[in-house]
């Protein structure tokens, strides 16, 4: 009848209950560490690293996040690449020779067993077109080899004389962001060289080092801005609605209250989150570079300076994505701001078309917009080479980045008051 | 007695409503403590309060020494906590999950000890979505063993659960007490406080109605042992002058209240002699229930006080 049965006197916990491991953090600071509240404390390597995990795992099992993230951005640049980008190929790449030497028969043998390749399609440049690097720049041409006075005497004797020691030099012009035509070129050059090679007593022919084309005089294609673009998509997207997603979810479902509750601080989590749209937006920048490069032989230079802004444009969307979630009081709200936000951004900022095409009286609207600096840094980089201004957006995107951030760490609560 | 959690005169004001309204109570080491109480009673409030989720407007609160909201931290650390309609990632299975909070807490678990305690290891890598409700449930009492703690908040684990399911929480809720685990239990079922609480506290309306082990509340607020039968009117007016006292009368059924042995016998014979016919006899004793009721009224199943 009675229900206290076998509820007697509590008992001690037994011996073999605690199985309190040596934690890492533990045996690194083996002195008593005083605890603040549950927002405070130092950041923890391996919880920012445990909750990088499972997010991950969450992410990955949602095919339509990967799709977005991934795939999405990989089909729009093979669609914005078939609007804009030149998809025809020559079947060999032009190469255009200014020959300096005269009508010498080495040097027509080396033309022959150059055209014999069948890599390159010989163009002739004057002999007084004067300075060849100008000339090519002037007219966008890509790959040049000068054939300087004396060449074909040289490599005569080189080869069948038994004078040793005069080299006998091609000048060699590529566009080192045209890596492709590049090595088509050099192959063909030193293996038209190398037929007289194998003729004769070694060593041979001269090989000098490749001279680049300058940049600055490359007149760029559309799609070279429009990889940046995309970059500048992908860099909007993702962050922002995975932060708007992420913390109005949690926030319905109450998974903070849950995650409050173990030892994981706000900042932890806040920086695993962003670990992870690092990634992605790595992930999707080398996706979109890749793809524009080898599909639509877009023309991109890639240096260091891109890095800042595919870490900081994440973070300010990653910082604004955590706000409008946070301020909004249901998910629906959220998406719907968010939303209300983005696809104007994304439309007049540059990210699919460029400003310089857009109408002009538009353009000057395109500045109202983070992302428009986002996109316009990266392809003051990847498209002109442009420290000074690739500089100037940085700046603004990281007063921007910082304002949002400190915003949305600020108005973000793990509990309530 | 050591107590592990010491409340006094708690409020908790939300605008013009007091949801907690001053509150007084204490929880010895190592019992099933349970609140017991209709739906906005006022238990998440002050569970959550307990667990430094959320900040008193007023009074006293230590859980293990400590106040909660200042030293959440700290607390954390030492209890575990399932709360009110638990949730966790989708995506993620049970065996992940035990090994993110072991990470999180910096201890080393075997996540199939720790599934199989809560009998959750066949489910151990399916995603969390594919569980039944039952088995999250599991999940959620899991996750707050991971830290290994000596107390345990849970509110309400068992809503929502199938009978079979709710029975295998409770062996569960019995095995930690036996292990010196100090319980703080919310619920709106009078059976699971009457089957597993040592202590029980009524709450209405953010006040504690009353408090006590059930046996206890069913003496203090019942009306003890009786015998009642149905008996023809020559039966109970015999009843009525041979045994006397106490005795109640309503619509041909007689109540005698038989906290004396001696009272009980003497009616039963008073029957047996008279030769007369009794559809029908038995002895009562209130439940928990039956005080619950008389208290706070009768709940519906999802805890809603039954309006009649
Ligand atoms: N954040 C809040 N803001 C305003 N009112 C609140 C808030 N949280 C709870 N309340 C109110 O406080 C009262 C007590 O709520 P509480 O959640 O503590 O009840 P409960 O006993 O846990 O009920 P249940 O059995 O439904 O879980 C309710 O009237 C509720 O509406
Ligand atoms: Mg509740």
């Amino acid at each position: 009848m009675t229900t206290d049965q076998g509820k007697g006197s509590p008992k001690p916990l037994p011996a073999s209950a605690p199985k309190e491991a040596i934690a890492p953090e533990a045996s690194a600071a083996p002195a008593p560490r005083p605890r603040r509240s549950s927002s405070g404390g130092p950041l923890n390597p391996r919880r920012v690293w445990a909750n990088f995990v499972l997010y991950a795992r969450s992410y990955l099992r949602s095919p339509e996040a990967v799709f977005f993230t991934l795939l999405f951005p990989f089909i729009l640049v093979l669609m914005f690449g078939a609007i804009f980008g030149s998809s025809s190929s020559p079947s060999s790449v032009a190469l255009y020779v200014q020959n300096q030497d005269g009508n010498n028969s080495t040097t027509l043998a080396f033309y022959h067993y150059l055209d014999q390749t069948g890599l390159v399609s010989i163009h002739n440049v004057s002999a007084n077109a004067g300075n060849m690097s100008l000339y090519m720049s002037q007219h966008s041409y890509s790959n040049g080899i000068v054939i300087p006075p004396g060449f074909g005497e040289r490599l005569w004797n080189l080869t069948y004389g038994h004078q040793v020691g005069v080299p006998a030099e091609v000048h060699l012009f590529v566009n080192p962001f045209d890596q492709a035509s590049a090595g088509i070129v050099e192959g063909a050059v030193s293996s038209a060289l190398n037929t007289f090679n194998t003729r004769g007593l070694p060593p041979v022919a001269y090989f000098p080092t490749p001279t680049a084309v300058s940049s600055t005089t490359y007149t760029p294609k559309t799609i070279d801005y429009e990889v940046p673009g995309l970059i500048g998509f992908a860099i909007l997207m993702n962050p922002l609605f995975a932060m708007v997603n992420v913390t109005a979810e949690y926030k319905k479902e109450k998974l903070f209250k849950a995650l409050s509750l173990t030892p994981l601080t706000k900042g932890e989590w806040l920086l695993s989150l962003i670990l992870w749209n690092w990634l992605m937006t790595i992930i999707s920048t080398v996706i979109l570079f890749v793809t524009g490069v080898l599909v639509f032989g877009a023309h991109v230079i890639v240096g260091p300076l891109i890095i800042p802004f595919l870490l900081l444009g994440p973070l300010f969307f990653a910082a604004l994505g955590m706000l409008i979630g946070t301020l909004s009081k249901k998910a629906e709200t959220a998406g719907i701001i968010s939303n209300l936000f983005a696809f104007p951004m994304m439309f007049l900022s540059g990210a699919f078309i460029p400003v310089s095409v857009m109408p002009s009286w538009l353009q000057p609207y395109a500045r109202i917009w983070p992302l428009y600096y986002v996109i316009n840094g990266i392809q003051s980089v990847s498209v002109f080479s442009n420290t000074a201004q690739a500089l100037v957006d940085l700046g603004l995107i990281a007063i921007m980045a910082s304002i949002t951030f400190v915003a949305a760490v600020f108005a973000f609560r793990w509990r309530e008051e | 007695m050591d107590a592990i959690i010491e409340v006094e005169g708690l409020v908790k004001q939300y605008g013009p409503l007091r949801a907690v309204d001053g509150i007084t109570f204490r929880v010895p080491r190592g019992q099933v403590f349970s609140f017991l109480g209709p739906n906005g009673a006022g238990k998440t409030t002050t569970v959550e309060i307990l667990e430094g989720l959320r900040r008193a407007s007023s009074g006293m609160v230590h859980v293990l020494g400590l106040d909660p909201w200042r030293h959440a931290g700290e607390l954390h650390r030492k209890v575990g906590v399932m709360p009110q309609g638990f949730r966790f990632f989708d995506k993620v299975t049970p065996r992940e999950a035990v090994r993110y909070y072991a990470r999180l807490f910096g201890v080393s678990v075997d996540p199939q000890e720790v599934l199989h305690r809560v009998l959750l290891e066949e489910k151990a890598d399916d995603t969390y979505d594919k569980l039944s409700g039952g088995q999250k449930q599991k999940l959620g009492v899991a996750l707050a063993l991971v830290n290994d703690p000596e107390l345990l908040f849970l509110d309400e684990p068992t809503t929502g659960l199938d009978p079979q399911a709710r029975r295998a929480v409770w062996e569960l809720l019995r095995e930690l007490q036996k292990e010196g685990r100090t319980i703080f239990l919310t619920t709106h079922y009078l059976e699971e406080a009457e089957q597993l609480a040592d202590r029980v506290a009524i709450l209405h309306h953010g006040t504690i109605v009353t408090e006590g082990s059930p046996t206890e509340l069913i003496e203090r607020h019942g009306q003890g042992p009786r015998l009642v039968l149905k008996a023809v009117p020559e039966l109970i007016s015999l009843l009525e002058r041979e045994v006397g006292a106490g005795l109640k009368v309503h619509d041909g059924t007689v109540i005698v209240p038989i906290q004396q042995k001696g009272v009980l016998l003497r009616a039963l014979e008073v029957v047996d002699r008279s030769g007369l016919p009794w559809p029908e006899i038995n002895t009562e004793r209130d439940t928990l229930e039956n005080v619950f009721i008389s208290m706070v009224g009768e709940l519906d199943e999802t805890g809603e006080v039954r309006r009649e």
